[in-house]
């Protein structure tokens, strides 16, 4: 091509010229290409899960710059169908919206297949692409390039750039790299759903922890209704026949009524706890009395406690700051290491099976709280994994009582630690805010 | 409905750690004419020292430490002997089963009607009084049998066998006319007035073997 460009007409060598220039800016097009791509690839190397949408918004603005296009969209593939996820335009051109496969089934096959498709005019559309065809000319798209997004070497969606101002040439240089903005998108998408189905699970996890624990408490919760329903039952009859009497001794009828009364309070109690211990819902810190902690804790776990003949004692220093916690997750901590003290002292003799729930002034304006029991202790070979998930030493047990207590106890912002007691048994301590501690940190 | 008094004497035991229960049972069986007593553990009424009248208990069979079964093979084990009637929880089967065996009279469970276990008293009521009656019986009987001289002793025996005052004699060495006299006095202490009635009494005290 030099030489016939030494050699030539005018006409010839001002084509030449042209085309010399048409290279050097080919070049200096692939060399800033290769910088920006670079840089995309290191932003979307540190990004963070949550911030991957706008990060792939703030890129397709920076994509239309580079190309001189005038906008862009991400497809993603879903159970749905195509679904536009992210698009940006210049102004005064629409946005992309929602791109139907049905509408365009070549151009879907195609990606589905991990191909490239781009074109200068619309004229370079296949003949059997005819929707596609059709729908550059109505949209007045003069250049386009698809680049489908892949994880792993599966499809999962698409990028669309548009050019409408003017047409553009998408060099071999360009087109051998460009895939590789399909494959940084797909990636940080890919990342971006696996924590969100991860935290999903693990809502479900602890969820499914809270409800195990509730079907090990359910007949004791069955039997504990039963009594006052029971004696409701029982004390209305009473009251009927006394009034069936010619003259029915009033006094007993009111004492009868008195004690239905006192006795549906008592299972409306024990419903409204059950209740709030099922719902699933976010962490809301609130202050509140240890005490009260502790006593809404016993009473839950009372006919546990009682069926299993284990004697639960509260050991609290008096004057303790109110602490701050979510109530139903701080309860929800202690009634799984109550429930396992519980089983740990199953071999203990009766009599000697106790459980002590303390509360202590801490160092920090903290309170230090454990739950320590008579029994065997945690054998040594559990110690470094008793608090991951799945660990159990129970033949029945999903092991994700204690891997739930950790993780609240750590959202609460401590640590919840295991140490032997003196006399042998376990103790599981931790510590909780106080409403102080969280003025000074203020 | 009228208030049928059962008599003074006959108590019903409820043993319930439900406070409400025990005061609702408490309430109805008073109002149904029965003398009540309450114990909020087994082992308070283990400690209880129940007379010899008919009596019965009530007891649920699902009660921390000691449950009702256990605590009904320890009454028996001390050998005091009353019939049970169990409220259940849970309509557990085997458990029911094994409650039966031990002598249970009734199972009532929860929700029950008032007159269902009023019923249930009733029949353990009767169950213990016949009981109380067939022991009383059963006492002055041995009593009796105490009086009776050695010699009268063997008389009896054999005479309560069937055998002919002729062949007792034999038996025994001794004269017709003396397995006569003794004969008459056997009958006298024992207070039968036949001989059938005799052989009943030998009979009844397992003398008849």
């Amino acid at each position: 091509m030099s030489d016939g460009a030494a050699r030539g007409n005018k006409t010839r060598s001002n084509t030449v010229a042209a085309s010399v220039n048409a290279e050097t800016l080919r070049r200096h097009e692939a060399a800033s290409f290769e910088a920006f791509l670079d840089e995309l690839a290191a932003a979307f190397v540190r990004v963070a899960a949550p911030d991957v949408d706008s990060e792939i918004d703030n890129w397709l603005k920076r994509l239309v710059e580079f190309f001189d296009a005038d906008r862009d969209s991400l497809t993603q593939l879903t159970p749905q169908g195509l679904l536009v996820t992210h698009s940006w335009a210049r102004p005064g051109y629409e946005l992309a919206t929602g791109t139907d496969e049905a509408a365009l089934p070549w151009l879907a096959a195609r990606l589905r297949r991990g191909e490239l498709f781009v074109f200068s005019s619309p004229d370079e559309i296949p003949a059997e692409a005819s929707n596609e065809r059709l729908l550059a000319q109505r949209l007045q798209i003069k250049a386009h390039v698809s680049i489908p997004l892949m994880v792993s070497g599966s499809v999962i969606g698409a990028l669309g750039i548009a050019c409408i101002r003017h047409s553009r040439r998408w060099p071999p240089e360009i087109l051998q790299q460009i895939r590789l903005i399909g494959t940084v998108f797909g990636n940080a998408l890919a990342r971006k759903r696996a924590v969100q189905e991860y935290l999903q699970l693990s809502r479900a996890l602890e969820h499914a922890g809270r409800v195990a624990a509730m079907g090990q408490l359910a007949s004791s919760f069955v039997h504990e209704i039963n009594q006052p329903l029971g004696a409701s039952l029982t004390n209305a009859q009473t009251a009927l026949r006394l009034l069936d009497a010619p003259q029915p001794d009033l006094a007993e009828v009111r004492a009868a009524l008195e004690d239905i009364a006192a006795d549906n309070r008592r299972a409306g109690d024990i419903v409204h706890e059950l209740r709030r211990f099922l719902r699933k819902q976010q962490p809301s810190f609130t202050t509140m009395a240890v005490g009260e902690l502790f006593e809404a804790v016993t009473r839950f776990v009372a006919p546990e406690a009682r069926s299993q003949g284990v004697e639960v004692c509260v050991d609290a220093a008096d004057g303790l700051p109110d602490v701050l916690a979510d109530r139903v997750q701080i309860q929800q901590v202690f009634v799984n290491l109550l429930l396992n003290s519980f089983d740990a002292l199953y071999a203990e003799p009766p009599g000697q099976r106790r459980v002590v729930l303390a509360a202590a002034p801490a160092p920090s304006d903290r309170v230090a709280v454990s739950v320590s029991d008579s029994g065997p202790g945690v054998p040594e070979d559990l110690r470094s994994s008793m608090f991951e998930p799945f660990v159990t030493t129970k033949p029945d047990g999903l092991g994700i009582g204690l891997a739930i207590a950790h993780t609240i106890v750590t959202a609460h912002g401590g640590r919840l630690a295991y140490s032997d007691a003196r006399d042998g048994g376990a103790v599981f301590a931790f510590s909780l805010a106080t409403a102080a501690q969280d003025m000074h940190g203020d | 409905m009228a208030t049928e008094s059962a008599p003074a004497a006959e108590t019903v035991y409820v043993v319930d750690d439900d406070t409400s229960v025990r005061a609702a049972l408490d309430r109805m069986f008073r109002i149904a004419g029965f003398a009540v007593k309450t114990f909020d553990s087994p082992t308070a009424f283990l400690s209880h020292n129940h007379d010899a009248a008919p009596c019965c208990a009530v007891l649920d069979l699902r009660m921390p430490a000691l449950d009702g079964l256990a605590l009904q093979e320890r009454l028996r084990e001390a050998g005091r002997m009353l019939p049970v009637v169990f409220i259940t929880g849970h309509g557990d089967v085997p458990t029911s089963v094994r409650a039966m065996k031990t002598g249970a009279i009734d199972f009532i469970e929860k929700p029950f009607e008032n007159e269902q276990i009023i019923a249930a008293v009733r029949r353990a009521l009767d169950t213990s009084r016949d009981s109380v009656h067939a022991r009383e019986q059963r006492a002055a009987l041995e009593g009796r049998l105490k009086s009776l001289t050695s010699r009268e002793k063997e008389v009896f025996i054999l005479v309560a066998q069937g055998l002919l005052n002729k062949v007792v004699a034999a038996r025994l060495g001794t004269a017709e006319k003396t397995i006569k006299v003794h004969r008459g006095r056997v009958m006298e202490k024992m207070a039968a007035r036949s001989l059938a009635e005799l052989v009943r009494i030998a009979e009844r005290l397992g003398l008849t073997k």
